[in-house]
């Protein structure tokens, strides 16, 4: 099946480039979402399955740290891979503070294509998929 | 923290940044050539061991451009025209990550909050210490500027 992924960011000029990046990555994409902030991200959750996402950190609203805990305490989201995207050089606490188990991994911004091609390599296999379409 | 410090890493990092994000090139310049009419200005405050904002300026032309390379449209695309504020501020943002990574590290006290554009010049422009300009290698003028005080321990 098609990978599901939710892109969340509230730079529209980030999400697109996201995609691209992910688009790129040799991974065979079905539907790919795109939120501007936590609460639409919720929203599109509460109605889709999501296979995985990718989430920015400073959002107006319901921000990236709202959105993990959000997303760790629902029963149907908790189990779903987040990857941070960030421009904030502390980004990697997030991993090793007390982050819920669902956040496998962080992309500092700048990013370059590569980077998701690692991350989805390392993170597919874990959720049941494999890390490239062929 | 001296003032030329800040400043230092802002003139050498500025450049890596638009190099790296919009694949624009650009060097200091100490003679720019005046900004046009239709300026856009993006600013973003951050907290830590320092307290205070940085700025990006340029022209509405520039920042569609970089709108332009981030999308891998031409920079005359609606969606480039349209997008050019969303990408001055995203690349002030990604910006001051770096500034603030060079400086301290990867300290947890240090925190950011959203960028801001406007089509005029930032209100407290005047308050600036300092401002570094660029030229592009299209002839574009970019202006990075920072404003801040050591935070109390």
């Amino acid at each position: 099946m098609a990978l599901r992924v939710l892109v969340v960011d509230d730079s529209a000029v980030v999400r697109a480039v996201v995609k691209k990046a992910i688009s790129m990555c040799g991974v065979e994409v079905g539907t790919l979402y795109e939120a501007g902030d936590g609460g639409a991200a919720l929203e599109i959750l509460s109605r889709h399955e999501v296979d995985i996402v990718f989430s920015d950190l400073s959002m107006p609203g319901i921000d990236g740290h709202a959105l993990v805990a959000r997303m760790a305490e629902g029963e149907s989201t908790k189990h779903i891979p987040i990857v941070i995207i960030s421009a904030a050089p502390n980004v990697q606490t997030h991993l090793e503070d007390g982050c819920p188990a669902a956040v496998q991994a962080y992309i500092r911004k700048p990013f370059r294509p590569e980077d998701f091609r690692a991350i989805l390599a390392s993170v597919l296999p874990k959720v049941g998929r494999p890390p490239h379409a062929n | 923290m001296r003032t030329d410090t800040v400043m230092d890493v802002l003139r050498a990092t500025t450049p890596k940044i638009l190099e790296q994000v919009a694949f624009v090139f650009a060097e200091p310049t100490d003679s720019p050539e005046p900004f046009g009419e239709d300026v856009r200005a993006a600013s973003i405050d951050f907290m830590g061991p320092l307290t205070g904002s940085l700025h990006l300026t340029t022209s509405s032309l520039c920042a569609a451009g970089l709108a332009a390379n981030l999308l891998g449209v031409e920079p005359d695309d609606p969606a480039a025209v349209a997008y050019g504020a969303d990408a001055l501020g995203e690349t002030l943002n990604i910006l001051c990550g770096a500034v603030l990574l060079e400086l301290f590290g990867a300290v947890d006290s240090n925190h950011f909050g959203l960028p801001r554009v406007g089509a005029a010049p930032s209100p407290d422009t005047s308050l600036l210490v300092e401002t570094v300009s660029f030229m592009t290698d299209d002839g574009h003028r970019i202006d990075a500027g920072a404003v801040w005080r050591r935070t109390a321990p």
